[in-house]
């Protein structure tokens, strides 16, 4: 929605409010979709995975599975990464169909753009590759989330700058930290690599 | 049961050094623990004992030196055997270390579900059996956040013993606990040694009351070194100044009571009471 007022602002200067569908749509689908809401979940699920896999590691619950043997990238980390592949798509989908609903409120009620336009600009806009960018950055980002929480999680006894309980909190702060840099860093990536 | 699966398992520690990147926590110790026999390694806090019973259970490597189980040397051998290797053994941890995000019954099917292929009638079955052995047949359901320390160990010790283990390891068992769950701690660890006659069963505690209850075979660390490896009776009956100290409260009681500690000058006491008197309102 904000999209929406600044980009009516920023087109009508140039007199081209009639573009608003085409800019939200594409802003969303290509970058703002996938990233924000690779952010989102960074915070949301991304740090409960770090914190849930720290505390087992400082209560020696993963000293138990490996002496039962039992693998725990298999155990606890695939799962986890499988879930983020699955979630991640369908939760930018989401973002994605919200963002350009959020749009044609701002711009067709409180602006008063015609419906049928902006509708149409979002629909000629987005093409397939569009839709492909966006699901390729949202596997990648789960990709990076999962692995850079879980991993931060497991070897929370290696911090050097704390240990115990404050190794978990440390571990959860740079796991989330990370997580968003490197988001940040592979949309350039893959964005380049689209255009 | 083959003849050689059914015999006992004996420790050996040679030359072995332990510790944590550039510290030294134990320094070149060499002993034996017998098979089919409770040892109790005792120790001060900060003496090594978890240190060592990390390195038994395969959990770390050893800055040099060997411990060798039963003829096995257990790091010098390739991965895949030293994992079975590691499976002839249970561990108890402190805090029973078990996984939260399952309940009792489900924790300690684990290693069943795992490893095994037994239809989930039969693991139900065993799980039972387990858990009714260490009293928790009731809290089978229960998350081990809803349970008392207690309680934790134990699910902890059923979880150790559902794969038959010939070697259990235990840290702790009856720290943190109340008299009466000690109590019920040690008399567990008895009956588990009474069924299964053949199994090595390490304790390590600084409980002297439950070493004169179940051990065979004592071990105290001290210093980086063994200070004392033998049996419980060539224990009460050493002449050693150090060991007796050791184990008998009474005489250190009586020794720190006799320490001359400074005290408050009494400009600072004044300073101190009067603020206090301030605060609480008393004038
Ligand atoms: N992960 C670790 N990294 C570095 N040093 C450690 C680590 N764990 C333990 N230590 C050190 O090793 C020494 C022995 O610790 P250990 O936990 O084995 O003692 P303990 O005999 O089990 O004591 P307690 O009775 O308190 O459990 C201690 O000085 C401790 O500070
Ligand atoms: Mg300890």
């Amino acid at each position: 929605m904000v999209l929406g007022l600044q980009g009516y602002n920023a087109l009508s200067t140039v007199g081209s409010e009639g573009m608003l569908g085409t800019l939200i749509a594409l802003g969303l689908v290509r970058e703002l979709g996938p990233v924000l809401t690779a952010i989102m979940i960074t915070g949301r699920a991304g740090s409960a995975m770090t914190a849930e896999i720290g505390v087992m590691r400082i209560s020696e619950q993963l000293d138990a599975l490996e002496v039962m043997d039992i693998n725990p990238y298999a155990f606890l980390i695939a799962p986890r990464m499988l879930a983020s592949l699955i979630v991640f798509p369908l939760l930018t989908s989401v973002f994605n169909v919200v963002g350009i609903l959020g749009g044609y409120f701002t711009g067709v009620y409180l602006l008063g753009l015609n419906g049928g336009i902006y509708l149409h600009r979002v629909q000629s806009a987005v093409e397939f590759d569009d839709l492909f960018l966006c699901f390729i950055k949202s596997l990648l980002f789960a990709l990076i989330v999962s692995s850079v929480c879980c991993f931060k999680g497991f070897f929370t006894h290696m911090r050097t700058d704390s240990a115990g309980p404050e190794a978990v909190s440390k571990a959860t702060t740079s796991a989330v930290v990370l997580s968003c840099i490197l988001i940040l860093v592979f949309d350039y990536v893959a964005t380049t690599f689209f255009i | 049961m083959t003849a050689e699966q059914k015999k006992s398992w004996e420790i050996r520690l040679e030359d072995l050094t332990l510790g944590y990147e550039d510290k030294v926590v134990l320094n070149k110790i060499n002993a034996s623990i017998p098979g089919g026999k409770i040892s109790v390694i005792l120790g001060s806090s900060g003496g090594g004992k978890s240190t060592l019973l990390r390195h038994l259970v395969g959990l770390r490597r050893p800055m040099s030196g060997k411990i060798i189980l039963d003829k096995y040397d257990m790091f010098a051998m390739p991965d895949k055997e030293f994992r079975a290797l590691r499976r002839r053994m249970g561990m108890l941890f402190q805090d029973g270390a078990l996984l939260g995000s399952m309940n009792l019954a489900d924790n300690v099917a684990l290693p069943l579900r795992e490893h095994t292929s037994l239809p989930e009638e039969v693991i139900r079955e065993v799980v039972l059996y387990n858990l009714d052995l260490v009293g928790l047949a009731q809290a089978a359901d229960y998350y081990p956040n809803e349970l008392s320390g207690g309680m934790r160990k134990r699910a902890g010790l059923a979880r150790a013993m559902v794969a038959a283990p010939p070697i259990l390891l235990c840290d702790e068992p009856t720290s943190g606990l109340d008299p009466i769950n000690s109590g019920q701690m040690d008399a567990l660890l008895l009956n588990l040694k009474e069924q299964n006659p053949d199994m090595t069963i390490v304790v390590v505690s600084h409980d002297i009351e439950s070493l004169f209850t179940i051990a065979d075979h004592v071990m105290i660390l001290h210093g980086g070194g063994i200070a004392f490896n033998g049996t419980l009776e060539e224990l009460k009956n050493t002449q050693d100044q150090f060991l007796k100290r050791f184990l008998d409260r009474e005489t250190i009681y009586e020794e720190s009571r006799k320490e001359e500690h400074r005290s408050l000058r009494p400009e600072t006491q004044e300073e101190v009471r009067n603020a206090l008197d301030k605060w609480l309102g008393r004038n």
